[in-house]
């Protein structure tokens, strides 16, 4: 894995932000911009190149699923790997994320190590 | 012994230094804010004869000290060579902006672990606990102040009754 | 039909090449499963429909892991191909499809995968970690700050659904923190207050899939959900700071999460919501919508609304307007930024001293004497901008009174239910906008006397009843800006403050003589007298003599006044006035010898250069001077402060009279300068307590004049003589 990709996590509780930041700290991770909603996400994303978004799917203003389906639609963009981040229980929402056309879904409460794994699949 | 020696060391690095009368001091140049001259102190009632007053720091009202005063030391009228060295002491709630009128501002000297002396004492005609060390220069030596209790709040806001 | 065919050979494809956790591939054949899915109907044969049905759901199984099995996939592609070929040739084929449709699981109920119990709520718990590292501590106190953070949100926004339950953005805005907080406490082994976010997140969602109808049972126990939540995580904060490692305290939070589970359980059915809106607008009566609803069991297309149209029970704008109703305005949230309030103050700082440079400027002997046109038009423009900044920075340490309102909402509620009464509030001038600090300061005087309007002031319903008053009593809070102040306002429609009892009272507890002749506002000022009550009963909530003199002394902390309005049967009106910054003051300026001070205006009564034989002594130390027929004590401030001033006797001097607490003082001193407002700034830790000065403002040139206060004159004056 190249550990010097940009990465865009996007959350609107700032520590959960935190949290996934740490994990990829750990996995050896350095260049991590945070973002608190799709909308920001989706400026960020413009401002920049990214190689892998990791949001959440419960956020204010625009949650997971419509940036997830922004950037599927955004020429620019629908390439980037794009990793959601679920709630337990939320099955219908996995599905529904993979049929957008998600790369992976992790479900919460995660570990590095499942993170990791995911990672591994979705950047090769 | 060992403790003593750690101390010292913590104690090495970059001083402001100015004058007093004919004696050099030094305070660490991590505390200093900025070096203004002097400019006109708004007197306040009922505090200790060595707070001056306060000034007008661009919007923020803050206390002057004046350091003859508060060391006892002959006092003069104010001239243009007087600056007011602010620094930043511990507060009780945080740090806050203080004051400090001097004669004159010297340089920012490096001293060394190994030129800091531990401060002799005097026997008690002398109050030494504000004295961090003494350094030794070239020039001579300087003596290095514990900012946070030679401007102790507490001390300042001891209110004299007014007449 | 043909195309059934390449979509079945391109699955049957990708089947065979799909990778284990190749969540994309997997998308694009669900994607092409559903898309099967449509076109086979038109094929007309439940067993092709039933077997690319269960291929469907099977995949989502693969999808969220709960089977690595890929063989029944391919097999049952294989089974839809033959099929198709079958009716492709109108041949009737014979085989059986049970096994298959049994491997993918067709029998079983096929809701399992939506909402099976989940596995993953037992792994959280792990046990309390012995060792907290540095950055798990920051984490656990980032937590603790937003968790709360959003809690207070949550708050509010249930407030407002108490009002109107229906509005899904404000069910979406509570579910949120929940969720967050239920994630986010998972991660930190905090499981009470995961378990416990959990089922009340669950709860939500039911009501967010209309399966549970919000009522005030349910805003009730998510209330109650909020309030241990709060406790918990205040447990954490403490444990955290003390440093021990149990974050968590033995809770027990089961029959909380018991009654939780329990009202989802049994949950009114949403639905019959917008005829139930217009039965409650008086539009509807209730036997008619029953009858709408009976109809449209035998319609099940038709909308109620339709119905409610044709029948011409109800005309379409009010229908529509029902319709908006229940739908909810959107509340639209503003794109804020949060600042730290110590970088705002700066800015005000900082702009002050802008204005100061630029007057000083304008002032300058050598730029007045330029006759430069181009000069005076740019001095003007800054002197516009400065202006412009200034107003801006002050503007933005205002914020509307809405959230302390708000506020009150709840505590209404929790005080009728406690005391049995039935009480609505309504506000009017929520934006109103009043200084960030004012607000704070504002609170717990809002409170007190909310809880003396519920308590004290209306009655219980049988009472108003028989009063012939509605059952339900209102309390209106009111706010707006009126001069340079904001008055609020709290009136309740309840019994009205009891003249004789309040006399009585004050009599008895030696407040007033038996023959005291007061005014009406001088009696309903006794009540913030210390120690004063006329509350027969005491109650939990309300206090027993403490309360209004609190209130008036948290006022007079604000610079502002209290007055009171009542009539017997009607209600009271405490009406409050505040200035609308703490930050400025209308000050007068004054000379004594080289020193200026400022005296807040509203203190000053009159000034006068009194004659020699208006100053008496009294023992030869004491000195007063006559003030319209009163002997009124003499202040010196020079004396005072320790300032050399002009005028050696008070004849020379000029007196400004001044009043606090219904005490007057005269001021000796050498000259007004004029009045000015100005920026009270504080003169920080070290002499913040000096008697008598209320801080320091920066003068028109730069310098610093002290403000003065005059009650902590007083102090200083009584205590020297």
């Amino acid at each position: 894995m190249d550990l010097s990709i940009n990465i865009l996590v996007v959350d609107d509780f700032a520590t959960m932000r935190r949290i996934m930041k740490n994990i990829l700290k750990q996995i050896g991770f350095t260049n991590i911009i945070e973002a608190d909603d799709g909308t920001t996400a989706m400026s960020e994303l413009k401002k920049k190149k990214f190689d892998l978004i990791i949001s959440d799917w419960n956020m204010p203003n625009m949650p997971g699923i419509e940036l997830l389906k922004a950037v599927r639609s955004n020429n620019d963009l629908k390439s980037i790997p794009f990793l959601m981040v679920t709630a337990e229980a939320q099955k219908q929402n996995v599905i529904e994320a993979v049929q957008a056309g998600v790369s992976n879904y992790v479900v919460k409460p995660f570990t590095a190590e499942a993170i990791s794994e995911k990672l591994e699949k979705i950047l090769h | 012994m060992v403790e003593l020696e750690k101390n010292v060391k913590n104690k090495a690095g970059k001083y402001l230094t100015f004058s007093l009368a004919a004696e050099e001091y030094g305070i660490a140049i991590l505390r200093v804010k900025e070096i203004i001259g002097m400019m006109p102190i708004t007197p306040v009632p009922q505090v200790p004869e060595f707070v001056k007053g306060v000034i007008n720091l661009r919007g923020k009202v803050i206390p002057v000290i004046d350091l003859r005063l508060k060391f006892e030391m002959a006092t003069t009228d104010y001239t243009e060579r007087n600056c007011v060295i602010v620094v930043e002491v511990a507060g009780q709630e945080g740090t806050i902006m203080m004051g400090l009128v001097v004669d004159s501002v010297s340089e920012v000297l490096n001293i060394k672990a190994e030129d800091i002396e531990e401060t002799p004492t005097f026997g008690i005609q002398l109050n030494t606990e504000y004295i961090l060390g003494i350094g030794k220069t070239e020039e001579g030596i300087k003596i290095l102040l514990d900012i946070d209790r030679v401007l102790n709040t507490q001390e300042i806001a001891i209110v004299e009754e007014a007449a | 039909m043909e195309q059934i065919k390449v979509d079945l050979e391109k699955l049957a494809l990708q089947v065979v090449t799909l990778e284990p956790g190749d969540i994309p591939a997997m998308g694009e054949m669900l994607n092409a499963f559903s898309a099967l899915e449509e076109k086979a109907e038109r094929l007309e044969d439940q067993t092709f429909l039933n077997i690319t049905h269960s291929q469907k759901v099977y995949l989502e199984k693969i999808i969220l892991a709960e089977t690595g099995d890929m063989g029944p996939l391919e097999d049952g592609i294989t089974t839809l191909q033959t099929i198709w070929r079958a009716i492709n040739n109108n041949e009737t084929y014979s085989f059986d499809t049970t096994h298959i449709l049994k491997r993918l699981g067709f029998f079983q109920n096929e809701e399992a995968g939506k909402s099976a119990p989940n596995q993953t709520e037992r792994a959280i718990q792990q046990p309390a970690k012995d060792e907290w590292t540095q950055e798990d501590i920051q984490i656990l106190k980032d937590f603790v700050i937003e968790a709360l953070e959003n809690l207070e949100q949550i708050e509010i926004h249930l407030i407002n659904l108490e009002q109107d339950p229906d509005d899904q953005e404000t069910i979406n805005a509570i579910f949120r923190p929940f969720h967050t907080i239920k994630g986010v406490s998972g991660f930190l082994n905090l499981n009470h207050i995961n378990r416990l976010a959990h089922s009340t997140e669950n709860l939500l969602d039911s009501a967010r899939q209309g399966e549970c109808r919000i009522t005030n049972a349910v805003i009730d126990i998510v209330l109650e959900s909020v309030d241990t939540l709060k406790q918990l995580i205040h447990g954490v904060e403490k444990a955290l700071a003390s440093g021990e490692k149990e974050l968590e305290k033995n809770s027990d939070i089961e029959p909380l999460i018991n009654k939780i589970e329990a009202t989802i359980r049994h949950a009114d059915k949403a639905g019959k919501r917008l005829g139930e809106i217009l039965v409650g607008k008086g539009t509807l009566k209730e036997e008619e919508l029953n009858q709408v609803l009976k109809k449209q069991e035998t319609m099940p297309d038709k909308k109620i609304g339709e119905i409610l149209i044709e029948k011409k029970k109800a005309k379409p704008k009010e229908v529509i307007s029902a319709l908006r109703d229940q739908k909810g305005n959107q509340r639209l949230l503003e794109r804020q930024v949060k600042v730290d309030t110590a970088k705002l103050d700066n800015l005000v700082d900082l702009t002050g001293e802008l204005v100061i440079s630029q007057a000083m400027l304008r002032q300058n002997n050598l730029i007045k004497s330029l006759n430069d046109q181009q000069l005076y038009q740019n001095l003007n423009q800054l002197t516009q901008i400065v202006s412009g900044l200034q107003k801006i920075a002050m503007s933005m340490r205002m914020v509307p009174i809405k959230s302390t309102f708000h506020k009150m909402v709840r505590l209404v509620r929790d005080l009728a239910r406690n005391s049995g009464k039935e009480v609505g509030l309504e506000m009017v001038g929520e934006d109103t906008e009043i200084d960030r600090n004012v607000v704070e300061e504002l609170y717990e005087p809002l409170v007190h006397m909310i809880r003396n309007a519920v308590d004290h002031g209306i009655e219980l319903p049988q009472e108003r009843l028989k009063a012939e008053k509605e059952a339900k009593g209102i309390i209106r809070l009111r706010a707006y800006h009126k001069g340079g102040n904001i008055v609020i306002e709290i009136e309740d429609d309840g019994r009205g403050l009891n003249k004789e009892r309040i006399l009585e009272k004050a009599i008895a507890i030696h407040l007033i003589s038996k023959d005291a002749k007061l005014s009406e506002a001088e009696i309903y000022d006794l009540i913030f007298h210390p120690g004063f009550s006329t509350a027969a009963k005491i109650t939990a909530v309300s206090g027993r003599g403490v309360g209004m003199d609190v209130v008036k002394k948290g006022i007079e902390k604000l610079r502002g006044r209290l007055d009171i309005r009542s009539a017997p049967g009607q209600g009271s009106t405490v009406v409050i006035s505040l200035p609308l910054t703490l930050a400025i003051i209308e000050g007068m300026i004054v000379r004594v010898g080289t020193q200026r001070y400022i005296l807040p205006t509203m203190a000053i009564l009159e000034s006068f250069k009194p004659r020699k034989h208006d100053y008496y002594t009294i023992k030869g130390k004491g000195e007063m001077v006559m003030v319209r027929g009163d002997l009124t004590p003499l202040i010196r401030l020079d004396r005072m402060f320790g300032v050399q001033g002009d005028s050696k006797n008070p004849w020379d001097g000029l007196v400004v009279v001044v009043e606090n607490k219904n005490e007057k003082r005269g001021l000796l001193l050498d000259e007004l300068l004029g009045q000015e407002e100005v920026v009270i700034k504080s003169l920080g830790e070290a002499l913040k307590n000096i008697k008598g000065m209320a801080g320091g403002a920066i003068l028109g040139d730069g310098k610093v004049g002290l403000i003065l206060d005059i009650a902590g004159l007083f102090e200083i004056l009584q205590k020297n003589y």
